[in-house]
């Protein structure tokens, strides 16, 4: 069923293959360069699965040899011993293959063939077995009753008990409901009708049993009438499924023939029935409320309230003091490990699962504290945890040291750019076949797109590029006039006069109210005619679940292709980061009707000048989307922008 | 007999003699000496044991300081680890992308350099070169040779980068750029190759020196390759020697120049 299985070293040699006929070698090692890509080198080796097309791909990491095992099989088949089968292949070709491993002959050959197939064989009659095996009800200890106290399943007042049944009974309702509407939609309106009678009714009789059975202190009495009224309901709800059932099933289309031409008929209910008022039962035992035993203590009392027969007397005398109980246990460990502590220095120890995971809650904590989203540091220490498993560390390197210097080396390679970031560059290519580069701002509302868009223009033309603004935020009041204000500005500090009187920045603007995608395609258009070499689109803020917003932006991006969008986010966001990015990317791709629709292709962090060394929002916005930090704004003037350095971020959020 | 039973003990009274004499000597030269010279004798002391501790520490620097490595520099997919496998282990591999360095030695006679292969994906390249590059002697740069014209920019970037930097500059002397994968039909020419990295590296040096600066404390670290006001080429760039050779990483046969200019470096 395995299409593909590789062990591989992590300097990239393929040690042993098992290939299937069918699959050509090619596309597997394609499928595993992007694994490595995705999952490896983005940090996300906590996460299971990985699907490249129609390949589902699956790893695991050997820290002690430093191998990776991959497993390929077609998306389609959910096989469940693949995990488990991973672990036992690493077993087993670590055991055979020790010394050369060890040694880092990798360039013999590993002859693993006759075990790889016996252990997918054992592994496949192992999923077969369990496959087989019919499902058996629970036991009684399985289930969720016998978890409960008998006292918590006491009735209180009768309510406790018929009201899960209401909402299974409206289940049943709306099933039926659908059904209806499934068989015949001319009558739908008279189902609907019939089924809320029905439920009115049903809600009656609940109320019925509700006030027949009050008594709270008699146990058995209440259990016993309730036991009864169950029956009772459940053999009138069960005659009147019946009469629905066989109803339907002879004549369909006679009741559909009955209820198109007598709609008004059929509102009424089947024969007169005596309304049922409120308050239910007219006996007046079943309206008396009051405690039957006469023991007012007892009344008082909380059914689950179980007195605990061991604390009494445990209090008496003087209060004691407060235990200091973490403080013993640090002793203990610290006394026990006098030579531990030589023992860590000296040798090589192996990291366990137990060692790592102290220190890496507390890094996560750490992280936390710098405001990298929470789940975004879990799932960042689970990928951490995952290359510390089984990894031998050498003399005179502490568990602690490791693990820090694992998680440093991983945030430096989540920040550092996947591709080359060269926006010079790139608009001079863009120049040189004719067109204007285009770049396009989006981001929800506050976050400093116009003005970190004015800083990006003050830098380009201080490189001699000429800047056209597209006002495509038509919806804000004053944001026109911003960038006006703003254009003006820049070119008062670049004049046409120092540029051959061309000028250097300009604004596209068509006023309030109008379509923003239609506004940036004319600007592109505007620029190409007069020669400038870069458009900047500022689009209006937009909250991540406002959907007519996400889908016009959505339109934007997708009608005038950028060759950059930027996210533009601020660095104090916290949990939310993950929220926007997240939304954003997936409204650009949802709403785009290109077979490979464009996302965001980079951030710009802005505010970094407010944080100190909270930094963490660098980490959250880049493992999300695995796109790089482009620019970085760091006040409000024109000069305040930098570009990212990995280190320093790092330095400050593991500091 | 007596004789015999006699002399056994005259020899050791003569040995206990010279031992006794021994004692006795160093016993007056301890009585005769006074407590400076005690001292001096300490310090003395003290300073030998010091020098010899600081020649074994510089001559152990020395030897580790010392550029013994090739670094194998290059793209993702340009052949690096087929091209170290070849050198060094004279086999052919299937390869994936590499997560890791990794090193062997490559004997040529007596001598040997350590040769290091640094994965080529953006974001581990730089941390791992910089981790080796100060052992580094020479420099290979492999270049896919088909995929050229559409990754120019990228292999512009990362060689300038590699070039640019301060410990490559002081103590690398020679620069290989192979261009692999010559049996592919879309391979351009070793000379079209480095007129095209001429091209962009002469444009890549003007958007480089505007570049924004860093958010760290770290300054911009672009110096200005070539010489100023005219184009950039790779002869401008002595005492650093920049070559260019075609090579076929796969099969043994064509990898004759870089051989030599292994053999060479060596």
């Amino acid at each position: 069923m395995l299409d593909f299985f590789a062990v591989i070293t992590k300097g990239g040699l393929v040690l042993w293959y098992f290939q299937d006929a069918a699959q050509q070698l090619k596309t597997s090692i394609d499928a595993i360069n992007a694994l490595i890509r995705n999952v490896v080198l983005q940090e996300r080796g906590g996460e299971n699965i990985f699907s490249h097309g129609s390949l589902a791909l699956k790893q695991h990491l050997d820290n002690e040899f430093d191998l990776l095992f991959v497993a390929v099989y077609q998306n389609i088949l959910q096989l469940s011993y693949v995990d488990k089968f991973l672990l036992d292949i690493q077993r087993e070709f670590t055991n055979c293959f020790r010394e050369q491993l060890r040694q880092g002959f990798y360039y013999e050959s590993f002859d693993f063939g006759a075990e790889y197939k016996r252990i997918l064989k054992q592994a496949e009659s192992l999923t077969k077995i369990i496959k087989a095996e019919p499902r058996k009800p629970r036991t009684f200890e399985e289930s969720e009753k016998s978890k409960k106290t008998v006292n918590s399943m006491i009735k209180h007042r009768g309510g406790d008990q018929v009201q899960p049944k209401k909402p299974s009974k409206k289940k049943e309702g709306k099933s039926k409901k659908q059904e209806c509407n499934n068989n015949s939609k001319g009558s739908q309106v008279e189902e609907v009708g019939e089924e809320d009678d029905e439920e009115e009714e049903r809600e009656n009789e609940d109320l019925v049993v509700n006030g027949s059975a009050v008594e709270e202190n008699k146990e058995e009495d209440v259990t016993a009438l309730d036991n009864n009224d169950e029956n009772e309901l459940d053999e009138e709800t069960l005659r009147k499924n019946r009469e629905k059932m066989f109803g339907k099933r002879s004549t369909p289309k006679a009741a559909k023939i009955n209820s198109t031409k007598s709609p008004k008929p059929t509102k009424v209910k089947k024969g007169k029935e005596g309304t049922v008022w409120d308050l239910g039962g007219k006996d007046s035992t079943s309206l008396d409320y009051s405690s039957k035993s006469g023991d007012s203590t007892r009344s008082s009392l909380r059914p689950d309230f179980l007195p605990d027969q061991s604390q009494i007397g445990t209090l008496s005398g003087n209060v004691r003091d407060m235990d200091m109980t973490k403080d013993e246990s640090k002793k203990k460990a610290s006394s026990g490990g006098m030579f531990s502590m030589f023992r860590g220095l000296v040798g090589g120890k192996t990291l366990t699962e137990a060692d790592v995971t102290p220190v890496l809650d507390k890094l996560k904590d750490h992280l936390i504290g710098k405001n990298v989203a929470s789940d975004i540091a879990g799932k960042l220490t689970n990928s951490v945890g995952e290359q510390l498993k089984g990894k031998v560390i050498g003399t005179f390197e502490g568990v602690t040291s490791t693990v820090r210097k694992t998680l440093t080396n991983s945030l430096v390679k989540l920040l550092t750019p996947g591709r080359r970031l060269d926006i010079l560059r790139d608009v001079m290519e863009a120049k040189n076949s004719g067109r204007p580069y285009t770049m396009a701002f989006c981001g929800v509302n506050g976050v400093g797109k116009s003005t970190n868009l004015a800083k990006i223009t003050f830098w380009l033309i201080e490189n001699n590029l000429r800047v056209m603004i597209a006002a495509c935020d038509t919806f804000r009041a004053g944001a026109v006039e911003q960038l006006r204000t703003h254009t003006h500005h820049l070119n008062a500090l670049h004049p046409p006069e120092k540029h051959h009187g061309n000028d250097m920045v300009h604004l596209f603007e068509q006023g309030y109210g109008k379509d923003a995608a239609g506004i940036a395609r004319h600007a592109i258009d505007y620029a190409r005619k007069n020669n400038y070499d870069v458009v900047l689109i500022d689009t209006a803020g937009r909250m991540q679940d406002n959907e007519p917003l996400m889908r016009a932006l959505a339109k934007l991006i997708m009608v005038n292709e950028p060759d950059l969008t930027l996210f533009v986010g601020e660095a104090l966001v916290g949990n939310e980061a993950v929220d926007q990015l997240v939304k954003f990317n997936r409204a650009l791709a949802d709403h785009s009707t290109s077979a490979k629709p464009q996302k965001i292709d980079g951030i710009l962090l802005t505010k970094f000048d407010t944080i100190d060394d909270k930094v963490g929002a660098a980490i959250s916005m880049t493992y999300i989307t695995g796109q790089p930090i482009v620019f970085i704004g760091t006040g409000q003037t024109y000069t305040d922008l930098r570009r990212l350095d990995a280190e320093a971020v790092v330095n400050a959020l593991m500091s | 007999m007596a004789d015999t039973v006699k002399e056994p003990v005259m020899r050791e009274e003569i040995r206990m003699k010279k031992r006794i004499s021994i004692k006795e000597t160093i016993n007056n030269m301890i009585s005769n000496l006074t407590e400076e010279d005690l001292m001096v004798i300490q310090v003395v002391v003290a300073v030998f044991i010091g020098l010899v501790t600081l020649v074994l520490l510089l001559r152990l620097l020395r030897s580790s300081s010392k550029r013994q490595a090739v670094l194998l520099l290059g793209l993702c997919e340009s052949g690096k680890t087929q091209l170290f496998s070849q050198l060094c282990h004279d086999t052919d591999v299937i390869s994936v992308t590499s997560i890791k360095e990794s090193s062997a030695q490559y004997t040529v006679g007596k001598k040997s350099l350590t040769v290091y292969d640094i994965p080529g994906h953006e974001r581990i390249r730089y941390t791992l070169f910089d981790k080796v590059k100060k052992l580094a002697r020479g420099i290979i740069f492999v270049v896919d040779s088909s995929s050229i014209q559409k990754d120019v920019r990228d292999v512009a970037e990362f060689l300038y980068t590699a070039l640019c930097d301060g410990v490559v500059q002081s103590g690398v002397r020679r620069v290989l750029v192979v261009c692999n994968k010559q049996d592919l039909t879309l391979a351009r020419a070793a000379p079209l190759i480095q007129k095209t990295l001429e091209k962009e590296m002469n444009l890549l040096r003007e958007t480089r020196a505007s570049q924004l600066q860093s958010v760290g404390e770290g300054g911009n670290n672009n110096n200005y390759l070539g010489r100023q006001g005219q184009d950039f080429e790779f002869s401008h760039l002595r005492p650093i020697k920049v070559e260019f050779v075609e090579a076929v990483a796969k099969g043994n046969d064509k990898l004759g120049p870089i051989t030599n200019w292994l053999n060479q470096l060596a």
